[in-house]
């Protein structure tokens, strides 16, 4: 009787899962209901009173985000950058009079999950580009797919310098890693901080790794001995025998390269009381290391590309209403999908009438013009070089120290 | 009920013929791309999880560290046909065969240990094995992966759509349940079987039972590797995150889920595993909160799995269970 | 010289953190006769019961601790009641299966709570560096290797001079016997299960106050050296539980040391192999419950 059950239970199980595909969002929907298939709830969904027009069908757009799993902060970070900027794209007057809909869907960081969705929304007609995923890892895995379904894949937080250029459809606007990486060296730590003997500690990634990659050979130019260079892996939670490693290589500066256990290293250094200068990068700059650190990061050095001042009411109204909805402060990986989202609405509003994913790849391959995070402009290969600030943390908030023209200067 | 039984037991190669044919040619009906990727992730995992099943189903070895070996295939296959550019089908075999030796090699250790200490040897081997491909740049391109691996061919016909994979991981698990299905009824399997309900009998028996464990290890491994070398094939780019702990654990519970020590469990656990997971997405972050609790809820009420067998050991569960749920309250002794 | 003595001062006091989370694993795994997978969410839900505390009355660490325990004392009941007593009978993967999922669970439930970013937890204890000679430790530091050795000696005394723990033992070692003599198997175990728990939970809390942070899939890749370290110890032994805590923290320190950091749970396998290899039931001598 049992086995009976069991094989039901299978049975139903598939036919679910079958009726789960046929019953798939159908891309064209009925007129005049507006609304969102995004499962999570966090698509950029009512229209304003003056927003888009009824009676036109709505643009739909799947994000790939990380909304479970490891990386959850970086998925909730996507959800609210997102959404916000949907928001404003439909309060004014969505694409062409088109309503804008983003369409999460949860890869939970999982390479396989990522590609199997983009998949997914490639088969789907009303899909008209996709967005994401967070991780270098998961939108390399998502590429092939999309290079073959010929729909864009833009991965506003991609760092690794592999993914844009391995598809004509990929795109990336995190800047690469690789200029990141010799910019710190040459300006940062060089010329600014003046250093000679430089420790660094990177996380095992391929962030980490290639801003490592790029960043020795860049500080031996510049005349600095890199006495230490040792990476950790991404779940590493001590690092007193790393620190104890570097100390005795008397660096007289440290450079940290990570993006989740920044606060971490950190906390550690002082905790031992070493107070060497430290200089870290992009990706960790937030209100959070300066939450998670407290006066342990006073001093600190980083680059930003994005700088959410009271002096840009645009940005800095952005980073507030951020904080207010996901509940921490904004990174730079928040402005870069927000930016994501509006470059994106912009280069399918200028396909005009013709939607079609081909427009839509070379539209965004024009794109040309300053944005929430900088000015953007895309190279052969679908990616842009970013220019830096440096910034300093002063009194628990980043105080810039050098502006976007420090490298020409 | 004892019908059907008989009827299926009667005809049980018109039935198998008949549930063959039907995975040939359904996914032929207009299935979209993704779901026919969801199909291949279904049958990739069935032969995974069913070589695991060989090692913790038939011999009684709890491992836990089957991701190592799926890791091991797939770097194989990725390093030989990106750089030395050595075509697919020989390298598949090379992938199991390093898996194999992985297998083996870990097996010997385990010879002399059981339970908890077993499996904590294999989750430790496929944790260095993962961090090895993570830091040995040189070959497995550290934390970059490894990228555009080439599409397999066959005669001219190149493996480049889910389609044809499906058909790829259909083969492999034919070929998988042929092989299997014949070792398990042979002197190989019947001492693995008798490993696992009584260790010590077998040995009494005769059976000589390290080379049997090892030789268990290895098959169970070589199997997992070749998977691995498809899956690189497949999605054409690799790092070593995939093969983490969790993906471990992932395929246990497909066989645990299946039931262990049968042929058919590891199909239904992957069916059960990977449909739940995909048909809970409507939920959103809830997903895996419901996944676990039905997990659970499944454990409670069919321990031995959703196809176990009924007179293994690994069934006693239900045997005792039940014998206690008769003659005693809350007060009966736990042995 | 002097490096190498404060790495191993750093492994020592890396190795107090695991043995802090082994006392309360080997206590779990000791009474009920089953592996758990679920302690590493015991201990973050003891970190996050503190977190709030914390929060709501200031830094007083009386009370986070007795929150953090009560905390996971509860959660220790649900674990007993959904992943061990039903399985008493059953092959061990069933409930290990279990206490996967209930893993599972929790860490998503708590991810969806408590939100999936980093909570800080800054100076709740002050921190101050002593130096020793050439050698430099902190407060907390050696705090936390005071709780250990006195945790482990406590738990000793409780377990083999008191009545109570002597029960415990008895379960632990023979549930069929231990029936017979008239103890309350099923009692004993749940709370050997819940105070096992509960000390995971402050292990959690020591271990969010040391690293300053708390997050939700904190216990992930800690609980899985919880387990390698009981299982160095013999799986049930509190002390010797401890001891293969030490011996994993300072041995992964020095082969930092030696070569690079990304292979540190690489060491620690490496030598929990090379152990089991010589001693098949690690340091322990005498027979208990053996999973």
């Amino acid at each position: 009787m049992k086995k009976l059950f069991a094989m039901l239970t299978v049975i139903a199980l598939m036919l679910g899962l079958l009726a789960g595909c046929a019953s798939d969002p159908k891309p064209t929907k009925p007129a005049g209901t507006q609304g969102t298939q995004a499962p999570t709830g966090g698509s950029g969904g009512t229209a304003g009173s003056e927003g888009p027009s009824e009676d036109k069908a709505p643009i739909r757009v799947g994000v790939l985000a990380p909304l479970t799993g490891t990386m959850a902060e970086f998925g909730k970070t996507y959800e609210v950058a997102m959404s916000m900027a949907a928001e404003k794209v439909n309060a004014e007057g969505g694409i062409n009079g088109h309503e804008l809909v983003l369409e999460f869907e949860d890869s939970k960081g999982d390479q396989n999950q990522s590609a199997e969705l983009a998949s997914k929304f490639a088969d789907d007609d009303g899909i008209v580009a996709i967005l994401g995923d967070f991780s270098s890892g998961c939108a390399m895995a998502a590429a092939p797919i999309c290079d073959e379904e010929e729909i864009v894949l833009f991965s506003p937080t991609a760092s690794n310098a592999a993914f844009a250029a391995s598809s004509k459809w990929a795109f990336q606007i995190a800047g690469l890693a690789s200029y990141e990486g010799s910019y710190a060296a040459t300006y940062e730590v060089g010329k600014y901080a003046g250093a000679h003997d430089v420790a660094v500690f990177y996380m095992n990634t391929d962030f980490g790794a290639s801003i490592v990659e790029n960043f020795r050979p860049a500080a031996e130019e510049a005349g600095m001995n890199i006495v230490f260079c040792e990476g950790y892996s991404d779940t590493e939670t001590d690092f007193s025998a790393l620190i104890t490693k570097a100390q005795a290589a008397n660096p007289d500066h440290v450079l940290i390269v990570d993006q989740t256990s920044i606060s971490n290293v950190i906390n550690q250094i002082r905790g031992i009381g070493w107070d060497v200068p430290i200089t870290m990068l992009g990706p960790s700059t937030s209100q959070q290391v300066i939450d998670l650190c407290g006066e342990n990061c006073e001093d600190i050095l980083t680059t930003v590309s994005v700088y959410y001042s009271e002096e840009d009411p645009e940005a800095y109204a952005f980073a507030q209403e951020f904080a207010d909805r996901a509940g921490f402060g904004a990174t730079v990986m928040a402005g870069f999908a927000y930016d994501g989202v509006i470059i994106l609405s912009e280069a399918i509003a200028a396909c005009g009438d013709n939607i079609t994913r081909a427009a839509i790849r070379d539209n965004l391959a024009k794109t040309d013009g300053t944005y929430l995070t900088g000015p953007i402009k895309f190279s052969e290969d679908g990616d842009i070089i970013r220019s830096y600030l440096i910034c300093q943390i002063v009194d628990g908030k980043y105080v810039i120290r050098c502006g976007y023209d420090y490298a020409n200067e | 009920m004892s019908k059907i039984k008989a009827f299926v037991g009667k005809h049980r190669s018109l039935m198998l013929t008949a549930a063959l044919v039907f995975a040939i040619v359904f996914p032929l009906f207009g299935f979209k791309k993704s779901m026919v990727r969801i199909f291949c992730r279904i049958l990739m995992y069935f032969t995974l999880a069913g070589s695991l099943n060989i090692t913790n189903g038939y011999s009684g070895q709890t491992s836990l560290g089957h991701a190592g070996f799926y890791c091991i295939g797939a770097y194989v296959m990725a390093i030989l046909t990106t750089r030395f550019q050595i075509s697919f089908w020989p390298v598949l075999l090379l992938s199991g065969i390093g898996a194999a030796v992985a297998g083996l090699i870990i097996s010997v250790p385990t010879l002399r240990l059981k339970g908890i200490y077993l499996s904590i040897i294999t989750l430790g081997a496929s944790e260095v094995i993962r961090i090895i491909a993570l830091n040995w740049e040189g070959v497995t391109g550290g934390s970059f992966g490894i990228k555009d691996i080439p599409r397999p061919t066959f005669f001219g016909f190149t493996f480049d759509s889910p389609l044809k994979f499906y058909y790829l991981f259909l083969g492999v698990a034919v070929i998988f349940l042929l092989i299997s299905y014949r070792l398990i009824h042979s002197r190989v399997g019947r001492s693995w079987m008798s490993i696992r309900e009584n260790e010590l009998a077998a040995k009494s028996l005769g059976v000589r039972t390290a080379p049997a464990k090892m030789m268990n290890f290895a098959y169970g491994a070589f199997w997992a590797g070749i998977i691995g070398g498809i899956y690189a094939v497949y999605v054409q780019y690799i790092d070593s995150a995939v093969f983490s702990l969790d993906e471990g654990f992932n395929i246990m519970s497909m066989i645990i889920i299946g039931g262990q020590g049968t042929l058919i469990g590891p199909i239904v656990g992957s069916i059960v595993v990977n449909g739940l997971t995909e048909l809970l997405r409507p939920i959103g972050v809830w997903r895996f909160v419901m996944y676990a609790a039905l997990i659970i809820v499944m454990m409670w009420f069919r321990p031995q799995g959703l196809m176990g067998e009924s007179n293994s050991i690994l069934a006693g569960a239900k045997i005792k269970m039940r014998k206690a749920g008769k003659t005693g309250g809350k007060k009966e002794a736990i042995s | 010289m002097e490096y190498i003595i404060s790495q191993l001062i750093n492994g020592i006091c890396q190795g107090a953190i695991y043995a802090l989370m082994a006392i309360g694993y080997s206590v779990v795994v000791g009474v009920t006769g089953m592996v758990t997978f679920t302690h590493g969410e015991v201990m973050m839900l003891g970190a996050f019961a503190s977190y709030y505390v914390f929060l709501w009355a200031g830094n007083n660490l009386f009370l986070g601790i007795i929150a953090s325990f009560a905390a996971s004392w509860i959660v220790g009941m649900a674990v007993y009641k959904i992943c061990y007593e039903h399985f008493f009978n059953a092959p061990r993967h069933i409930s290990l299966i279990c206490t996967v999922g209930f893993s599972m669970l929790l860490k998503n439930l708590a991810q969806i709570l408590f939100g999936a970013n980093r909570l800080p937890m800054l100076n709740i204890i002050e921190n101050q560096v002593y130096s020793l000679g050439p050698v430099k430790i902190n407060l907390l530091q050696i705090v936390i290797l005071l709780v250990v050795f006195a945790l482990a000696a406590v738990l000793s005394l409780f377990l083999n001079r008191t009545r109570a723990g002597i029960a415990l033992r008895a379960v632990s070692q023979e549930k069929t016997a231990a029936y017979m003599v008239g103890i309350n198997v099923r009692r004993v175990a749940m709370t050997g299960n819940c105070i096992g728990c509960g000390i995971g939970g402050v292990a959690g809390m020591l271990m969010a106050i040391y690293y300053q942070t708390c997050y939700a899939t904190m216990g992930g890749t800690m609980s899985m050296k919880a387990f390698s370290s009981s299982v160095l110890g013999g799986m049930t032994d509190v002390r010797l539980s401890a001891l293969g805590g030490l011996c994993i923290g300072i041995i992964e320190n020095l082969g930092i040391t030696f070569s690079s950091a990304n292979f540190r749970d690489a060491f620690a396998f490496c030598f929990l192999i090379l152990v089991l290899l010589i001693r098949p039931q690690g340091f322990a001598v005498k027979k208990g419950a053996r999973p």
